[in-house]
């Protein structure tokens, strides 16, 4: 596997070449963990960052051409830099506002600024953990609706009785979704109100 | 559907821009005091953004595998490098155990002498005579003159064997009374072993010169002595040792002097 050229990396990821984002976890990724464990993260922040790093780089490249300057290294580590940067401070920052709480109340605490990167890119991690730990079932028929299937056909696809149960599942599955996203404890620290 | 299964089918309705009229009124005064239907609303909206983006869902699924990929393949490494480590060491002692180490040795694999004699013995106790089968070994050169160089080579001590000298592993039952487990004789003399022994099987006993090749061998020995002839040995170094069921028992060096 590798080593792949930075265009071939970025071609790859754009492509969703599954050797070349294992290429990107062998050979990326200690850079990364060191990063973080230098400033006072642990293995599972790295991780984190990681992804989030890549799905920026990701989405970067799915919505228009990267034109580099440096080594996609430099940019990838300053990415995840970044990132780390930022959620060094918004937390810094709930630790601050979780002291003025004693005397201040909630709105005070639950920030109504503009999402950050790291917090949309934290949040859609969120979001996909626990999509992606629902029964098969559930991701199938949020899917399905997402698509505008027909309930009638979702039940015949599912093997559901009838399409009042695909809804009645549809219903069921979005609030689990749902209720395991609030439960979330990374989840509190990145929502917004609009 | 109860009060929560309206407003979800409301937010998501909403959400979808398929709320209208009153309906559409009444949920925006709902969501004008209502924190909670905002964050529920906020939350929907989003939960739609995130499933609707199928090409991303993809690449977070490449991500999860490549990722347990990484932390498996570690693990798995380790794993499997632990378990077979565990394995090969309880090859190792099964092998070992069943196998004494004199066996296993290749210094032990040498050439057994052809021949043996067996003398009676005069004496009172069991004593058997060994000698060494003629011809064997050729320490001299062609004319059969004594080679120095070879002399030389005879000398040089058997590393593995070394270890072993003076080394008794039965020492509950076996007591070698003589000779000294390192003894220096001429060519031509006798050595007598003598030991102490309570219940022990029948012994073996070897010399080995020092390159491992066997000198002498002896199997089935009951008595408590023996006797060595060294006649025609040539100068040198050489091992014997004590058997008992293939299990070494004692171990001893004989330098052979001019």
């Amino acid at each position: 596997m590798g080593p792949f050229s930075d265009a071939k990396i970025i071609d790859g990821i754009r492509k969703k070449r599954r050797e070349v984002i294992h290429f990107m976890y062998r050979d990326y990724f200690p850079l990364i963990l060191a990063l973080i464990e230098k400033n006072s993260g642990t293995c599972q922040d790295a991780e984190d960052i990681f992804q989030d790093g890549l799905v920026a780089l990701y989405l970067r490249c799915r919505d228009r051409e990267l034109v580099l300057n440096c080594a996609l290294r430099s940019y990838f580590y300053s990415i995840c830099k970044n990132l780390w940067l930022q959620r060094l401070e918004r937390k810094h920052r709930l630790v601050y506002y979780a002291d003025l709480l004693v005397n201040d109340n909630e709105e005070n605490y639950i920030g109504k600024e503009h999402l950050t990167r790291e917090q949309k890119l934290a949040r859609h991690r969120v979001f996909w953990r626990h999509f992606n730990e629902l029964p098969d079932d559930c991701r199938k028929v949020l899917l399905m609706y997402i698509e505008k299937v027909p309930f009638r056909e979702v039940a015949e696809k599912l093997g559901f009785t009838d399409e009042n149960y695909a809804k009645v599942r549809k219903y069921l599955c979005k609030k689990l979704l749902r209720n395991r996203i609030k439960k979330d404890p990374e989840y509190p620290y990145c929502i917004d109100h609009e | 559907m109860n009060n929560q299964e309206y407003l979800h089918e409301w937010i998501s309705r909403y959400n979808d821009g398929e709320l209208k009229g009153k309906e559409l009124e009444q949920f925006l005064r709902i969501l004008a005091s209502d924190p909670e239907v905002r964050s529920e609303t906020y939350l929907d909206r989003e939960l739609t953004a995130f499933l609707q983006d199928r090409d991303l869902l993809e690449f977070r699924e490449l991500l999860d595998q490549a990722r347990n990929k990484k932390r498996w393949g570690f693990g798995l490494n380790s794993l499997l490098l632990a378990a077979l480590l565990i394995i090969l060491i309880a090859l190792c002692g099964f092998w070992i155990y069943h196998n004494p180490i004199e066996k296993i040795h290749p210094f032990f694999q040498g050439q057994v002498a052809e021949s043996i004699s067996q003398e009676s013995s005069s004496q009172k106790d069991d004593a058997l005579y060994l000698r060494k089968s003629p011809g064997f070994p050729a320490f001299q050169s062609a004319e059969g003159e004594p080679d120095p160089t070879l002399l030389d080579a005879n000398f040089q001590p058997l590393i593995y064997m070394e270890g072993w000298v003076g080394v008794t592993t039965r020492a509950g039952h076996f007591a070698l009374l003589s000779p000294a487990s390192t003894v220096t004789i001429h060519s031509g003399d006798t050595l007598r072993f003598h030991w102490r022994g309570e219940g022990l099987s029948a012994l073996s006993f070897d010399v080995v010169n020092n390159r491992g090749e066997k000198v002498v061998s002896r199997e089935g020995i009951q008595g408590t002595s023996l006797t060595l002839l060294t006649a025609s040995w040539q100068e040198g170094l050489y091992y014997w040792k004590f058997l008992e069921q293939d299990n070494l028992v004692s171990v001893g060096k004989i330098i052979i002097s001019k």
